[in-house]
């Protein structure tokens, strides 16, 4: 009973230390003096832009508190320009979380300033989706209401200037908890792992340009700091240590960032200025295991060295849970146990697969414990084995990591016939294991092989290779002919996908009927999902499901092929082959359908064929398109195949065939059309190939002259005269 | 489960599955009914359907304030078509409207208290308002079997109590009874709406004593309304149809007054009581006039006349308030003080027409606040009842004419009336009294979209010259968009705009005309290539005369059951001039049509002239709807429309 009383105090404490710091909170809130944010006028080369961010600064501030807790305070400021309606708008309403501290003045253009009344604000209710840009991430959104203001005095030609504060205190039992506000862009801000702690990567480019940011840390002593600047994006400023306070302070400053830009082939994380920081509670830290990338608390850690990742990556892979979950699934998948280690591997995969996916395609399987899963299947064979540790292309290189969220992993075996490394990484639903999940391809990694203990486990870099293009293909076959009174076109199209192609392909066309990960289970007493035998309203449930899903996906591929033509009917599907059986399968369906929108007349003998338009729409740069800001990536090299087979309508003849033959090979790609007519016969083929997944800058017209090639032939047309012969 | 796999399977574990065979059960054709529904086309997809749907709404006077209230108690009972999944419901609630119970009924009609959460309920386009729902879980459900739960609502004041809808929003209503216990002192009268074409039955029963009266004093006389209806289709949610009092069935409460011994109230008992209600609400807001002024001499400040002033104020409201939506209690239905809105720059309908009611008054209009139901409405002021309207807007008297002002038009100009108020019946602010009148209803072609272009050929291209004119609602479309638009892409989008965001059509010397002017035609001007359009054989070239192809894929769907409503009233010119080149002749022409019923007329006229080839194509929709009986008729026309679009014109070299 002492106990639970204990238990109920403790929980109300914090409660009412909070009302206590509210008034400082308030208090310590008015605008500061800062000569930033005395800017009033907007440089000339952004006099067109919509708003401009004059100013902007974020504090965090995070120090010791009484005993064992931590305080924690973010606050930011900005001073936005509106100048046009839009960004008025944009502007207008403003919504901040229940605890927060918030001021918002605006400035007039004759420098008057109006204080807002934040105690307008109304609660927007429980469960009412609140923009991007102003919700808070620690929040829990099913016990609190978020406020929100309509901003008032508002007009083109104002600033506004807000501040807005949060306070937090905690016990940093786990992880140490930032919360923020005020960022212009929230998405890919973001990342976190229930375990290891948070990280924050802040995009410092947004849809507005912005003049100057300040970022201020001022970090209790005892906490791990990281902290990399990306993508051009200054250094970090130590300036200095509060003994008093028992804090560290620095200082993060960027001025004339311009906006950012919609491109084509683009990973934002790789193109603007950015930063991303992590802090860590030291105690959690044992000696020997280390949970986290981690320097030490005198210096910040601004790169990760190879030994500090040996030691990381081996305790996080060889954790109690892994080790736990390995057990318990083996024992339920029963592996097979080939001599051959490729065999092996592709056996643990299929398994895996099967296992993670047997309740539906929303799944997942990380990739820590995929590798771990690996580890431990082939720990006591003689074999090359290495963990392939690594960053996702998308965030960036492995060179710039700074916190554990970024990795991601995978394994690769030699094979004992070529001496050729194997890679595996883990998949979709419907993916096999050629489908490498494009992520770490062609990128710089490390090979850790763990051994027994940790001096006998070594790491080294390497390079993923890149996939061929041959590797992901959409190959299309379709014999096309002429309906009554050449008033449509018959469609026959037999589409077949590989690679990364094939797990996308699979989600939208593989039902449980023709797919059952569940098949490849053997059958395990006391799960509910693995029973083999069904009670009858078992399988009628599954006749019903089967009913809806497999209509569902006739509209849903209708809607498909709608997308692209107009068409008169969707008559059927088959899916002929769910490619899962092995990594060279092909996933294929056939499809037939009515195009009426394909074929014109010029009088009544003549008839006009918009051929290009099967081979589905293709990229058409525009005017902006061309200039381009940063390096272009690709996802992954790949191939599209179509052949059409066109059956000329008797008594008709085919011209304009030479204007449709093309060919174009660069450092980006490949386009080649080949026309072949062998009596009422014409065949048509075009092969698109990306040939790369990253091209510097500079090479960026080389990439608009193979799109614009396949951009052309999209809009190819031929002709059908009637002749006499 | 642990994080390396996310189950989307979640296995609930409460009371209500120990009495499972209770509280699911088959009824003697509950289990035939779902059979037939699952070879149904309409209904296959559908995991539950409503086997039956009970309503009932007895009346009371409140003890102690003397004030009506309504009880509505609902049943429902819903039949699974696919085992294992669980039936969500909703029950809306606002200021006005209480929750009282929300209760699952087993088969032995023991009732057990069933958990809800709630959330806020937000249109778009709404910055606060006060409705609420309550959703709720049935227990997992197996095929052919029925559940039953129910739900008491209070509605404490029947000003606010409406209308009834008998469709549910999203399943089938197997059978379904809607009664209303109308107590001797309660006058009220019920208007039946959309109910002809139903398998439906209304039985009335004059007065008899109350059975529901449970725990009264005295058992009341009623007269009871008994609507059976079956075999009931979920309301349809189509892409522009009419609004949900245009077309699903419906009644409409018309509560009058109280006559009992000691009681004699009027609620909304003719339209005069409507009024009176809304004039007493506006007359306790207090509206600062001094602190108003300095505003309205600024914006006056260079009008000198009438006229000016009448366009200064409306088009200042327009750019400097912003319109915010309020929908919360009263303050749905009272204006924010004038003083208030224009301090704040942002008001709902009622304040932004109360604003300008008092500036109007400052330049010495007559103006007054006005009470409309937009088109989505389908009621007049003849029935006293608050949904009759809306909208809240400004009328100006001047002599024999009446300006009818919605400051939450932007860029809309002083003459021209939006579609959704146009030909709608108002109410307008006269003393104790009110004024009826309507909206003008303009023709289509004030919404005029005239494009003339005039081109040629140039190697494999088209280059022409073309001019694009905004008229009314086309007009006031463009430049609402375009200012909403960051400057910075302003340039951008425009150029999207006019070329149809076409790679093929590239465009230049744009002459821009000013985007903020409303009064005049919009007019751009600009020259222009199309790529990838023409093709050329054997000294002849294949060329399209119409590259715009408007309604080219606008079909309409067969099972589409409500009238196709637009934004606007259409109406749109196109004249293209080929200038045949010399030393060329026109081979072949497309040949023109005509087709015209009491929605819309499309011609197509193509004719040569000398060496000119004059491509004329109007389409009109006289009122901006195309009736459901009309839209066979529109696909074929369509049809033929396509044809023309899709003949090219040829052209050969003079030999």
């Amino acid at each position: 009973m002492i106990k639970k009383i204990i238990f109920y105090i403790a929980l109300l404490l914090p409660v009412l230390t909070y009302a206590k710091d509210k008034e400082v909170v308030k208090d310590s809130l008015y605008f500061d003096e800062d000569d930033n944010f005395n800017i009033s006028s907007v440089p000339d080369k952004w006099h067109n832009e919509s708003a401009v961010i004059l100013a902007q600064k974020i504090n965090f501030e995070i120090s010791k508190g009484k005993k064992t807790t931590y305080t924690q305070y973010i606050t930011t400021r900005i001073r936005v320009y509106l100048k046009d309606k839009s960004a008025v708008e944009e502007f207008s309403e403003f919504y901040f979380a229940p605890g927060d501290e918030a001021i918002i003045k605006i400035v007039k253009p004759d420098g008057t300033e109006i204080l807002l009344d934040m105690d307008e604000a109304i609660s927007v209710g429980k469960s009412v989706t609140i923009p991007n840009f102003y919700r808070k991430a620690s929040l829990n959104l099913t016990k609190e209401e978020y406020k929100k203001l309509a901003i008032s005095s508002l007009n083109k030609g104002d600033i506004i200037d807000y501040i807005i504060r949060s306070k937090d205190e905690f016990y940093p039992k786990k992880y140490i908890k930032i919360s923020n506000h005020g960022e212009m862009r929230y998405s890919n801000d973001w990342t976190w792992s229930e375990k290891l702690g948070y990280a924050h990567r802040y995009e410092l480019a947004t849809k507005y340009p912005k003049l100057k940011q300040t970022i201020h840390f001022e970090i209790s002593d005892d906490l791990y700091f990281n902290f990399k600047s990306k993508n051009n994006a200054p250094d970090l400023e130590f300036l200095g240590d509060d003994e008093e306070k028992e804090t560290k302070k620095y200082k993060f400053e960027i001025q004339n960032v311009e906006r950012t830009k919609d491109q084509y082939f683009m990973y934002e994380d790789r193109t603007y200025p950015s930063i991303m920081f992590q802090f860590v509670y030291r105690k959690k830290i044992k000696k020997k295991k280390v949970h986290y990338l981690v320097g030490n608390t005198t210096e910040v850690l601004t790169s990760i060295d190879q030994e500090m990742l040996k030691k990381y990556a081996r305790t996080q892979l060889l954790n109690s849970d892994n080790k736990k979950y390995y057990n318990h699934i083996k024992e339920r998948v029963k592996l097979v146990k080939h001599k051959d280690n490729i065999e092996f591997a592709k056996e643990i995969y299929q398994k895996l697969q099967s296992y993670a996916f047997k309740d539906g395609p929303n799944n997942y399987i990380s990739s820590n414990f995929f590798a771990a899963f690996y580890y431990y299947a082939f720990k006591n064979r003689d074999v090359d084995f290495d963990i392939v540790v690594g960053v996702s292309k998308t965030y960036g290189k492995v060179e710039d990591l700074i916190s554990e969220v970024e990795l991601t992993y995978g394994v690769r075996i030699k094979s004992d016939q070529n001496g050729e490394y194997v890679y595996f990484f883990p998949g979709e639903a419907y993916s096999t294991y050629d489908d490498k999940h494009y992520r770490l391809m062609g990128t710089e990694a490390y090979a850790l092989k763990i051994g027994k203990n940790y001096n006998k486990t070594s790491i080294k870099p390497i390079e993923v290779p890149n996939y061929e293009p041959a590797d992901n293909q959409t190959v299309v076959n379709m014999r096309v002919s002429v309906g009554k009174n050449f008033n449509w076109l018959n469609v026959n199209a037999e589409s077949s996908y590989k690679g990364e192609f094939k797990s996308i392909a699979g989600l939208n066309t593989i039902t449980k009927s023709e797919f059952d990960h569940n098949d490849r289970l053997p059958e395990i007493k006391g799960f509910l999902w693995w029973k083999v035998k069904k009670s009858e309203k078992e399988i009628r449930y599954e006749e019903h499901l089967l009913d809806i899903l497999t209509r569902r996906r006739l509209e849903r591929l209708e809607e498909q092929v709608e997308s692209n033509y107009d068409i008169q009917k969707y008559h059927e599907f088959e899916l002929t082959n769910t490619g899962m059986e092995g990594p060279n399968e092909w996933l294929s369906y056939k499809e037939r359908y009515n195009v009426t929108d394909l074929i014109k007349t010029a009088g009544d003998s003549v008839y006009i064929f918009e051929v290009g338009r099967l081979i589905t729409p293709q990229i058409g740069l525009k005017k902006d398109d061309l200039e381009r800001v940063g390096d272009i990536y690709v996802d992954y090299e790949r191939i599209y195949d179509y052949t059409i087979e066109f059956i000329i309508p008797k008594g008709y003849k085919v011209f304009g065939l030479n204007e449709i033959r093309t060919k174009l090979d660069n450092s980006a790609g490949s386009f080649e059309s080949k026309v072949i007519q062998n009596k009422n016969k014409l065949i048509i083929r075009t092969i698109k190939v990306y040939k790369t997944n990253y091209l510097p800058e500079s090479q960026w017209p080389d990439m608009i002259h193979f799109l614009d090639k396949a951009y052309e032939f999209s809009q190819a047309k031929i002709l059908l005269i009637k002749t006499d012969d | 489960m642990k994080r390396f796999f996310i189950f989307l399977f979640f296995i609930q574990f409460t009371i209500l599955q120990t009495h499972a065979q209770t509280i699911s059960y088959k009824t003697k054709d509950s289990e035939r009914i779902a059979k037939k529904l699952r070879l149904e086309d309409d209904y296959v997809d559908d995991l539950f359907v409503i086997y039956e749907s009970n309503t009932t709404f007895n009346f009371e006077l409140d003890d102690e304030t003397g004030v009506p209230y309504a009880i509505e108690e609902t049943e429902i009972t819903i039949l699974s078509l696919l085992d294992y999944t669980k039936y969500q419901g909703a029950v809306y609630t606002d200021l006005n409207t209480e929750l009282l119970s929300i209760q699952l009924i087993d088969k032995n009609m023991k009732r057990y208290s069933l958990n809800y959460v709630s959330g806020s309920y937000q249109n778009s386009g709404i910055f606060h308002q006060d409705g609420e729902y309550n959703v709720i879980e049935l227990p997992s459900s197996t095929f052919g079997e029925v559940m039953k739960y129910r739900f008491v609502r209070k509605h404490n004041d029947l000003k606010y109590l409406t209308s009834h809808y008998f469709q549910s929003h999203r399943y089938y209503i197997n059978n379904g009874e809607v009664t209303l216990n109308i107590p001797e002192w309660l006058d009220a009268e019920i208007l039946d709406k959309n109910l002809k074409n139903l398998k439906l039955k209304k039985d009335i029963d004059e007065p008899k004593k109350s059975s529901k009266s449970k725990g009264k004093k005295k058992e009341e006389a009623l007269t009871v309304y008994k609507y059976s209806f079956k075999e009931l289709d979920p309301a349809p949610n189509e892409v522009n149809m009419p609004g949900p009092s245009h077309v699903l069935p419906h009644i409409v409460f018309l509560f009058k007054g109280i006559n009992k011994v000691g009681v004699q109230t009027s609620l909304l008992r003719e339209p005069i009581d409507l009024y009176s209600w809304y004039k007493s609400l506006v007359d306790s807001v207090e509206n600062d006039s001094l602190e108003l002024y300095p505003i309205y001499e600024s914006i006056v400040e260079n009008a000198s006349t009438k006229d000016e002033k009448l366009k200064a104020i409306f088009y200042w409201l327009q750019e400097n308030i912003r319109y915010i939506a309020f929908e919360d209690g009263i303050a749905g239905f009272m204006p924010a003080s004038a003083h208030s809105v224009c301090k704040k720059r942002y008001g709902d309908c009622k304040g932004m027409a109360n604003l300008a009611k008092e500036l109007y008054k400052m330049a010495g209009f007559d103006a007054r606040l006005t009470w409309i139901g937009t088109k989505r409405i389908a009621y007049d002021y003849t029935l006293p009842n608050l949904a009759v309207d809306n909208h809240v807007i400004c009328t100006i008297i001047e002599g024999d004419k009446k300006y009818f002002l919605d400051i939450t038009e932007d860029y809309i100009a002083i003459d021209d009336y939006a579609e959704r108020i146009q030909g709608r019946p108002v109410m307008i602010e006269n003393g104790d009294s009110f004024l009826i009148d309507t909206i003008p209803v303009a023709d289509s072609k004030t919404n005029m979209v005239k494009l003339v272009k005039g081109f040629t050929i140039s190697g494999d291209k088209i280059v022409g010259k073309a001019y694009e004119e905004f008229n009314g609602e086309s007009k006031t479309d463009v430049l609402r968009s375009y200012n909403s638009i960051s400057s910075n892409n302003q340039e951008e989008a425009l150029e999207k705009f006019l070329n149809n965001n076409d790679k093929n059509y590239s465009i230049k010397n744009i002459k821009k005309p000013d985007l903020n002017e409303r009064s005049k035609p919009l007019v751009f001007e600009y020259e222009y290539t199309l790529e990838h359009a023409i093709l050329t054989f054997n000294q002849q070239y294949f060329i399209p005369l119409d590259y715009e192809k408007n309604f080219y894929s606008f079909d309409f769907d067969k099972d589409r059951v409500t009238d196709y409503l637009f934004n606007a009233k259409y109406f749109k010119v196109i004249s293209n001039t080929f200038f045949v080149p010399k030393g060329w002749e026109v081979v072949h022409l497309p040949v023109g049509f005509e087709a015209e019923n009491e929605d819309y007329s499309i011609k197509v006229q193509i004719v040569q002239e000398g060496d000119q080839v004059k491509y004329v194509r109007e389409i009109n929709i006289f009122k901006g709807v195309i009736q459901k009986k009309n839209q066979l008729k529109w696909n074929q026309d369509l049809n033929k429309l396509r044809e023309v679009y899709d003949d090219f014109m040829v052209i050969g070299k003079i030999n």
